[in-house]
């Protein structure tokens, strides 16, 4: 029966499938373990989708939201992985699709139309107020617009997830990103020298007319108040022309400081 | 002189403000179109977040007033604003966003690995420039409420105090730099609107005639000083605009005009030290330098800088007319208000004042609403970034090495409160203050104190540990002897003449210092990693 149910929907795409979103939080082990043993139960291949939240913040802000979520989201994990090795556990196949940004409703619904799955499930983290408004839900957002059947979880209980969450736990996520790694370049190689004289040599190109105002406006007013256009001085034109040239440097520095790297 | 108008648009200005911001932080989850819009708009937005974070109530009230008190001399403010992002962009931005994740100082402490003495050095430098940074916003949002709700000064700043404490601290911390994207387009809209009512209203849309009727004038703050006590002097406030202007240009013949030079920084060295102090204090601003951590790859570090440019440009190219503009139209008012001790809303009110003069109400409360949007969001983005230089170079690298995430947000948290409650302290005693003239002052000291040791540290592989800490110590002390004395009024210091900005001097004796010290000493720290990481490809 339950096969039936599941199986009705619009999945005539890629075969037996189930996509499961997850975040890597405590509703999200909630799911990840319904969507297993589903997948089990109907011998369905399981997907497993992870979108890199993209928020432009400051390290401060990024720390600040995490802790006003600790109690709601219980654990910060790498729920990809946490969702494969689970799987692989009860014999499922699996499969991860990391997306590094982007809206994370849209990316879940854009992976979902390509993989066409039974259903979707997912986690309801169970926001509320302030943060509700604030963030919204992404369950939601996916039950709200998604052309699959959803199966949705809501919030989590310790005691369902004791056991996923041991591999969670060996699978946190880092706060921090890794450092990268530096290639041991030698040097030279970099062209150091010829970056700064790049970069000193279009600073110029703004500085000379900057200070050459000043020494215009200090050492000869006469100079300075000369009307040019209208009733416009020299040093209004100077000033009004400043502007343009600044934008110029700044784009002539772009391409060849571009320009230079690729060289290099 | 305020009225419901008033109130209901500059309430719903900022509420607007920050509902989209709101929105815009929701949509990044739940919007349900997969565009790869983040990734590639992220440099536009990163643009805008920089562009709310650096428009502060210098740049939208302090810029334009000032030129309408001092005249075209005052354009050197924004040309300098403007100019330092080429400096941060040619020198200082990719290296920058390639090393270090959470404050600037991280540059030297990846160089010079664990100098404690820089990290502490770095704090402190951070937190005197942001101080005074943040003070001018407060004097700026005190003059505003005082013009507008009829408070006492006094009073006006202890609200506004405690709501930007609290704006910053409640909240989970979050989405601030949203506002600050919606707060950058809010400011230049409203400064383009006044400008465009400015001269259709007075001017038959002619910004030649702008500069035409600048040249009749005496700027007010030079013929308000020379007619302090001139009892011939009739009631201002009885006089048109043309009346008042005849009148002071007949009383003082061969005086400047707002068109000429030198009416703010009299002689060459004040004229170079303000434009060098401006032009290098950009690049060594903390909160400016910590928003480039959140441009996601190197390159837009570049691109979002050149956005920046485009808009604060075209944005100080309006005030530039708007200032000469309110110059003309306000020139009694103005005049009244220096004469009558009002000068707490001559140094400070000619936008609002326009913007009601040209507007009524409605545009009273844009331009209020506009600069109220501007001191919030500078004031997020300083009070975040000394949370996060406390709470980061501080206390987890120096005190609490195994602080855990919940310590840290507190003791940032702390860190603002403390922070804030002392530049509201100090703006007490600032009300006479021009904002754009304080502002100027602590980017003369960021051009001392991080500038300097920033692009050595960055270019230079023989600048050494010692000389780095040499470039700090002596830009930090020098800029803040000569700040002091200038806000004090002593005309010189050990025979140096105080001028309008420290920079002439401190900036040389940091680079000497750093130089000098440098080739006595040896240790040029993890030099050739932190170069590779500073230097390397970008993608």
């Amino acid at each position: 029966m339950l096969e039936r149910i599941l199986n009705r929907g619009n999945g005539q795409g890629n075969g037996n499938t189930i996509l499961l979103a997850t975040d890597g939080s405590k509703p999200a082990l909630t799911a990840t373990k319904k969507a297993v043993e589903l997948a089990k139960a109907t011998g369905a291949s399981l997907h497993v989708i992870c979108v890199k939240e993209d928020v432009m913040s400051m390290p401060l802000e990024r720390k600040g939201e995490m802790l006003a979520e600790e109690e709601l989201l219980g654990i910060h994990t790498m729920g990809g992985e946490v969702a494969v090795e689970w799987a692989e556990r009860n014999s499922v196949p699996a499969t991860l699709k990391i997306y590094p940004g982007g809206p994370v409703v849209g990316a879940i619904l854009d992976y979902a139309k390509m993989i066409r799955p039974n259903f979707i499930v997912l986690g309801h983290a169970g926001r509320s107020g302030w943060e509700k408004i604030t963030l919204g839900s992404v369950a939601e957002g996916v039950m709200k617009h998604s052309p699959f059947p959803v199966v949705m979880t809501r919030g989590y209980d310790d005691a369902y997830i004791s056991d996923i969450i041991e591999i969670a736990l060996a699978r946190l996520r880092p706060a921090e990103e890794p450092e990268e790694e530096i290639e041991a370049v030698p040097l030279e190689d970099l062209h150091i020298n010829r970056k700064l004289g790049v970069a000193l040599g279009t600073l110029m190109a703004f500085l000379v007319p900057y200070f050459g105002l000043g020494a215009l406006n200090s050492l000869s007013v006469g100079t300075a108040t000369t009307k040019i256009l209208g009733d416009a001085n020299v040093t209004v034109i100077w000033v009004l022309i400043l502007f343009p040239i600044g934008w110029l440097t700044a784009i002539t520095f772009h391409r060849m400081a571009s320009k230079a790297e690729g060289e290099a | 002189m305020t009225s419901t108008i008033t109130m209901i648009i500059v309430i719903g200005l900022i509420a607007l403000s920050m509902g989209v911001a709101v929105f815009t932080r929701r949509s990044a989850r739940t919007s349900s179109e997969f565009y790869v819009a983040g990734q590639n708009i992220s440099w536009l937005q990163n643009a805008l977040a920089l562009t709310g974070d650096y428009l502060s109530a210098a740049s939208f009230l302090g810029v334009a007033g000032a030129i309408a008190i001092f005249g075209i001399d005052k354009t050197w403010d924004g040309l300098g604003y403007f100019g330092g992002y080429i400096v941060l962009l040619t020198l200082l931005a990719v290296p920058l966003r390639k090393v270090g994740k959470y404050t600037t100082s991280e540059i030297l402490t990846t160089r010079f690995e664990g100098s404690k003495s820089l990290r502490l050095g770095g704090m402190l430098g951070a937190v005197v420039i942001s101080t005074f940074y943040v003070v001018p916003q407060i004097v700026g949002a005190g003059a505003l409420l005082q013009l507008l709700l009829g408070w006492d000064y006094t009073f006006s700043v202890l609200v506004i105090g405690v709501l930007v404490i609290a704006y910053v601290t409640t909240g989970g911390m979050r989405a601030t730099t949203y506002n600050q994207i919606i707060q950058g387009l809010v400011l230049w809209a409203a400064m383009f609107i006044i400008m465009i009512l400015m001269l259709g209203t007075t001017f038959g849309f002619d910004p030649g005639e702008v500069l035409s009727q600048a040249d009749k004038m005496i700027p007010p703050k030079l013929a308000s000083g020379l007619l302090a006590n001139d009892p011939s002097v009739p009631d201002f406030s009885t006089l048109t605009a043309d009346q008042a202007i005849a009148f002071v240009s007949g009383k003082l013949t061969g005086q400047s005009t707002a068109l000429t030079p030198g009416t703010f920084a009299p002689n060459w060295m004040n004229t170079m030290a303000l434009a060098a102090g401006l032009v290098f204090g950009t690049a060594g601003l903390p909160h400016v330098l910590t928003r480039y951590y959140t441009v996601r790859r190197p390159k837009d570090a570049r691109t979002s800088t050149i956005g920046v440019l485009l808009m604060i440009g075209s944005f100080y190219i309006m005030t530039l007319f708007v200032g000469l503009g309110a110059m003309y139209i306000l020139y009694p008012d103005l005049m009244g208000y220096f004469l009558g001790g009002n000068s707490s809303i001559a140094q400070n009110m000619a936008v609002p004042l326009l913007a009601e003069h040209t507007g009524g109400e409605i545009m009273l409360g844009v331009a209020i609403g506009g600069a109220f949007c501007a001191i919030l969001s500078t004031v997020a983005g300083l009070l975040i970034t000394i949370g996060t230089t406390v709470s980061h170079d501080f206390y987890k690298e120096v005190i609490n090495k195994k602080a855990s995430d919940r310590r840290e947000v507190a003791v940032a948290k702390l860190s603002i409160v403390a922070m804030g409650a002392m530049a509201v302290g100090i703006s007490l005693g600032m009300a006479d203050q021009n904002v754009s003239y304080l502002v100027t002052l602590a980017f003369g000291m960021a051009a001392s104190i991080f500038f300097p040791v920033l692009f050595m540290s960055i270019w230079w592989r023989r600048y050494t540990r010692e000389g780095a800490l040499a470039t700090m110590i002596t830009g930090l002390i020098v800029s803040v002897v000569f700040v002091a004395a200038a806000l004090s009024n002593v005309t010189n210091v050990l025979g140096l003449p105080v001028l309008v900005n420290p920079a002439l001097y401190s900036l040389p004796a940091a680079i000497i210092a750093g130089v000098a010290v440098s080739l006595l000493t040896k240790d040029v720290g993890d030099v050739d990693n932190f170069m590779r990481k500073a230097h390397s490809k970008t993608d």
